[in-house]
């Protein structure tokens, strides 16, 4: 059923091995994990061939001189012991195992947000709902690696040649069945390979495209019913669904025919050994104490490889998890620079014939502009002409294709941004974007943060500047604002932010679009804002679409792309 | 009076498996199972038996067996496998239908009340879970019912003590150890529920917003809260490990139990002397090949554990009494007349055919659907009238109260209002789509309100299909010159000139490749097509340029402007560009805060 959703194509073409070194190298849990699996594995391995030996004794002399098994104690407790020490293994393998999990997946996913935050607007934009994907449930698949397939991958490298090896030392022509039929297990797993690859990625494609098709009506269901259409596309839901399932039942006759050689295989080799042991002992070629032993350990050369094989599509996920985990770690954002940033009040920002390039062509596409001290500056364009991405450049968080972005100051000496100390900058700016982010806490706490010891007199200022005060009203100073301001609607998260550029010091305030999806009145309340900023001596650099903004500006801006 | 049945009951009788089919997957898994167990058994009969040096001729029977058995598995694998999965499959095809059904007919507002990405979720995710169900949970556990009757019943004829031991063994395996795990997924499944959204949503939050967070110097302190939470969710993870682990180390503890059992037992039977040779090695090597089936059985516990979760989930989308099984067939829809199949739906079945044509999907999303609904009601006239109406999501917190309104046909009506003052709410409920917390709507008529009323949100779903298949979504039968003219009217003909395939481009998911004023347009130019006695529009001019919007919405509004909309209908449009609504319109105002819409009327602007 897992392949109901399955990894993209690329994953399954290119071949990784088992246990990807990036993991071990990095991830200290995962290290230690496989290192305790491995130990782990031999104990298991040492108990099996012990109870092998054992019972193979204890039948021997039962049968052979009807001595009883609870007259060898020894014997007997070794038995027991071993089964036992064999469940306690297991018991702390697994208990380990999902204690290594966990520290490896919190691990990782802290380190690609981190990390993703630190490569800019584009580092994020590039992979989007890929990399958020990741960051929640993709880096979770790690679990069922870690603790599903790798101890099943390390008892296989443990527990298979080792009892090869003893049913070697017991009856050497046992143990050439089994290195004989051992080899057939990858030979014909590539040969079913080999046989289906075309037909069965093309059968994984099919199944991908009908079942984002039934996504797809499932999704526009709501849509269906505003529109009084509902009825009838059951009907084809149930045909994209029959459609899907014979692609999904064409693509599994494949793949269960590696699974079923490995079984025929298995349980050949162990019929094999079975009747040559049985014809030598008829013989009396044989003794009867290895012949027990070896029947004993013949099925578990191959069950951690069965095991394996079961664990397929958990090593497949997490060693996806875990290279597209790495494909962001390896990125390497953008290096900051060390030269302090001049004092914005008496300097000025500019972009020089910068370029960007977008998915067609550039946005923007040699962008000029002068953000002059205490001066409002509009910045037009249609849509998509690359505005963010110019401002982005601009403060230093997006690096240009062409041209430079460069900060220039009373002396008129000029520096690329890219050699400034970013934080320096970004300690004069103060930046709104469409959809404001607050930090968490109430009212007043969140309007204090941005004017440490602001007089109370000053916050009610700002709130009746920003038209606070209704929900102040309704709701007091002290209200919990929730997570990022999620508790208010956007209208009441936008004046919140607004009145917090209001407080802050920073003499460079960056409004992109303040007012859309804002009424008049608002419009109205940005326009004396933005009078008021300028009061204050600041600069404003407005992102604009809509003139009445573009009216009150001193200068403007207009970006293009170019296709 | 019997219990009502569990929802997990309810979701499975909706996967309509025939008890044909599922116990030819339960036949050719036992199969498998019993072949390993009975290889096990005849090869320790054979070697003990060899042992004795009996003629070889006796020996040939076993030895064919083996030989048999060591074949038998690997196919008989494979075949359990097709079988289980092809029942899964089967049901889980049966069950989506169903839900969409059950969700399609449910007569309340609780499609409209579902957020976007929970349908996906349960049509997709969950009604998958179910199909895991089958395969992972309820075909293992009823192997390991078999399984165990065929093992004590293989050893029980050798010896009691022995068969005692092992049915001892069995329980404990079969019990203890599903137990822990049920628990295990239980607690996983809370924590994931609980702390892992906290995690995901910081996750996300930065990841969304780490531009602004990095330039306010916020970065850190978001990573650090992230991290606290990460820090919860894995001591609340971390609970789950232990009985987890419990459950994959019962299976090799109670086979202690079973092997001590037995060898005690070959004893005494072989020194009575009882007992064959051949039994006595099967006595003594059977209890390490006895619990393949209770292996399996922890996983299986896990799954019903998911299975439960799922069904549950299920069962409230799916409402309390909504009729799962053969929904799709016992309920022919009221509107629906024999289907009038589009003639180009089966020119697109053709093309399904080949996977590159798979991708430009052209059958019709409702091109088989109810254009008998739309035809009955026409573009006719309807009176549309609410009287004492309150609208919201909430009942304690109404957008919209005590609204008196009345639409004659032909009417024109602006609704303004600052943004989340409950306008799209409002029109929602006109349409039907939400019930009225007080008060009514009604068609002056009598005919049901979703017989005559459309509403085009603005967050409308543009399927991944082409622009054609766009707009027949609400006319099946939909020729060429219809299409492009109610394109050039939204002004969208310049836009398809520009496109490779014309009509017959396909469109990204969810309308991705499309621009936000494209996609409005897109929306409207369904609206013309659709006609009909009222229709409700959403914000249809957002996102597009001043000039361009302002004249679409003009064309609307004026009654005497037919170039969009029949002068007898009536039409109702969300905006919020005052300025741009024509003189003489009736505008209704909703206030931000004010607990009561001013309805008046009779503003003229």
């Amino acid at each position: 059923m897992t392949l109901t959703a399955p990894a993209s194509p690329r994953a399954a073409r290119t071949r990784r091995a088992p246990v990807d070194p990036r993991l071990l190298r990095e991830v200290r849990s995962a290290r230690s994990h496989l290192v305790r699996t491995v130990a782990l594995g031999l104990v298991q391995a040492a108990c099996v061939i012990v109870t092998a030996l054992v019972i193979a004794r204890l039948g021997a002399q039962l049968l052979e001189h009807r001595q009883l098994p609870q007259d060898a104690p020894a014997l007997l407790l070794a038995l027991l012991a071993a089964l036992a020490v064999r469940a306690a293994a297991v018991l702390v393998e697994q208990r380990t195992a999902h204690r290594a999990a966990t520290e490896a997946i919190g691990d990782l996913r802290g380190r690609i947000v981190a990390h993703a935050a630190t490569l800019g607007p584009r580092g994020g934009a590039g992979r989007g709902a890929d990399l958020t994907a990741l960051a929640t449930t993709g880096i979770e698949k790690l679990r069922p690696y870690l603790v599903g397939y790798v101890p099943q991958l390390m008892l296989a490298v443990t527990v298979t040649p080792l009892c090869l090896l003893t049913i070697g030392i017991l009856d050497p022509l046992s143990a050439l069945i089994a290195v004989i039929t051992l080899p057939l297990v990858p030979l014909f797993m590539i040969l079913v390979g080999k046989m289906t690859v075309g037909r069965s990625e093309a059968l994984l494609a099919d199944m991908r495209t009908l079942w984002s098709q039934l996504l797809d009506l499932v999704d526009g269901l709501p849509t269906l019913r505003a529109l009084g259409r509902e009825r009838g596309p059951e009907k084809i839901v149930r045909t994209l669904g029959d459609r899907h399932r014979a692609s999904a039942i064409g693509s599994l006759t494949f793949a269960f025919l590696s699974s079923m050689v490995l079984e025929l295989l298995a349980t050949l080799c162990v019929a094999l050994i079975a009747v040559s042991i049985g014809m030598r002992l008829v013989y009396g070629e044989m003794d009867l104490a290895p012949a027990l032993a070896v029947l004993v350990l013949a099925p578990e050369i191959y069950l951690p490889l069965r095991n394996v094989g079961s664990q397929y599509h958990s090593s497949t996920d997490g060693l996806a998890a875990v290279g597209a985990a790495f494909e962001v770690l390896d990125e390497v954002p953008p290096a900051d620079g060390a030269i302090p940033a001049p004092d914005l009040r008496t300097s000025h920002l500019a972009l020089r014939c910068v370029s960007v390039l977008s998915r067609d062509g550039s946005a923007p596409h040699r962008a000029d502009l002068e953000l002059r001290p205490g001066r409002i500056l509009a910045l037009t364009g249609a849509s998509g002409a690359g505005k963010t991405t110019a401002v982005q450049v601009l403060l230093g968080l997006l690096e240009a294709d062409e041209g430079r972005a460069e900060v220039v100051d009373e002396h008129g000496n000029a520096t690329d941004v890219r050699e400034l100390d970013r934080r320096s900058l970004w300690d004069q700016v103060a930046l709104l974007p469409q959809r404001p982010v607050l930090p968490p806490g109430t009212i007043r706490s969140v309007l204090e943060s941005a004017r440490p010891g602001a007089t109370d007199a000053e916050l009610e200022e700002v709130a009746a500047a920003t038209g606070l005060e209704a929900v102040i009203a309704q709701r007091g100073w002290s209200a919990d604002l929730g997570r990022s301001g999620r508790g208010i609607s956007l209208g009441e998260r936008q004046r919140l932010a607004l009145a917090r550029a209001l407080l802050s010091p920073t003499p460079l305030v960056v409004l992109d679009e303040p007012t859309a999806h804002l009424d008049g009145g608002t419009e109205d309340l940005v326009l004396d804002l933005l009078r008021t900023l300028r009061a204050q001596g600041r600069t404003v650099l407005l992102i604009a679409h809509r003139s009445r903004l573009v009216d009150v500006a001193d200068d403007v801006a207009v970006v293009e792309a170019a296709s | 009076m019997s219990a009502a049945p569990t929802p997990l009951r309810r979701a499975e009788q909706a996967l309509e498996i025939p008890r044909s089919r599922l116990l030819a997957a339960l036949l050719a898994a036992c199969a498998t199972l019993a072949s390993a167990f009975a290889l096990a058994a005849v090869s320790a009969y054979l070697v003990a038996r060899a042992w004795t040096m009996p003629p070889v001729l006796d020996l040939t029977v076993a030895v064919v067996m083996v030989r048999a058995l060591g074949v038998s598995r690997g196919v008989f694998r494979w075949l359990d496998r097709m079988l289980a999965h092809d029942v899964a499959l089967r049901g889980v095809v049966s069950l989506r239908t169903n839900l969409f059904t059950a969700l399609a007919s449910r007569t309340d507002d609780a499609l409209t009340r579902l957020r976007r990405g929970d349908l996906l979720a349960r049509l997709g995710d969950d009604a998958q879970e179910l199909g895991d169900h089958v395969v992972k949970a309820l075909l293992p556990g009823l192997v390991a019912v078999v399984m165990t009757v065929v093992v004590l019943l293989t050893i029980l004829p050798m010896s009691l003590l022995a068969a005692g031991s092992m049915l001892l063994a069995l329980a404990l395996a079969s019990v203890l150890a599903p137990l822990a795990s049920y628990r295990s997924a239980r607690i996983a499944e809370q924590a994931v529920l609980t702390t892992r959204s906290g995690v995901s949503a910081n996750a996300l939050e930065i990841l969304d917003d780490a531009t602004s967070l990095r330039v306010d110097g916020r970065l850190e302190a978001a990573l650090a809260e992230m991290h606290s939470r990460q820090r919860d969710h894995d001591a609340a993870i971390d609970r789950a490990a232990l009985p987890g682990a419990v459950a994959s180390a019962v299976v090799p503890a109670a086979m202690v139990l079973a092997l001590a059992g037995s060898l005690l037992a070959a004893g005494a039977a072989w020194t009575e002397g009882g007992a064959s040779a051949g039994q006595i090695g099967v006595l003594l090597l059977l209890p390490l090949s006895s619990f393949e089936a209770a292996t399996a059985l922890p996983a299986a516990a896990a799954q019903y554990a998911r299975s439960r979760a799922a069904a549950q989930r299920l069962a409230e989308l799916a409402g309390p009494d909504a009729d799962l099984h053969g929904a799709h067939a016992s309920r022919p829809s009221p509107a629906l007349s024999p289907a009038p199949v589009s003639p180009a739906a089966p020119a697109a079945e053709g093309r399904h055919g080949d996977r590159s044509g798979a991708e430009h999907r052209s059958s019709a999303h409702s091109s088989e659907a109810s254009d008998a609904a739309a035809a009955a009601t026409g573009p006719g006239v309807a009176h549309l009238r609410a009287t004492g109406l309150s609208a919201g999501w909430m009942a304690g917190s109404p957008c919209v109260q005590g609204l008196d309104l009345d639409l004659p046909p032909g009417s024109r009506l602006a609704v303004v209002g600052p943004s989340g003052s409950g306008k799209s709410t409002l029109l929602a409920t006109l349409a039907g789509l939400l019930e009225p917390l007080a008060g009514q709507v009604e068609l002056e008529d009598g005919n049901p309100l979703r017989s005559g009323v459309v509403m085009f949100a603005e967050d409308a779903h543009v399927f991944a299909t082409t622009l054609r298949e766009n707009l027949r979504v609400v006319r099946g039968e939909l020729d060429d010159s219809t299409a492009s003219a109610a394109l050039a009217a939204v002004g969208l003909d310049d836009w398809v000139r520009t496109l490779p395939r014309g009509l017959d481009t396909p469109l990204g998911p969810d309308g991705t490749t499309v621009s936000g004023g494209e996609r409005r347009r897109l929306l409207l130019a369904r609206a013309v097509i659709r006609g009909g006695p009222v229709l409700l529009l959403d914000e249809p001019t957002e996102h597009l340029d001043t000039a361009r919007g302002d004249a679409l919405l003009r064309a609307l509004l004026d009654p005497a402007d037919d170039s969009l909309v029949p002068a007898s209908s009536s039409v109702v449009v969300v905006t919020h560009r005052p300025e741009a609504i024509p003189a003489g319109t009736a505008v209704l105002h909703i206030g931000e805060n004010a607990q009561n819409a001013r309805s008046d009327h009779e503003e003229s602007r």
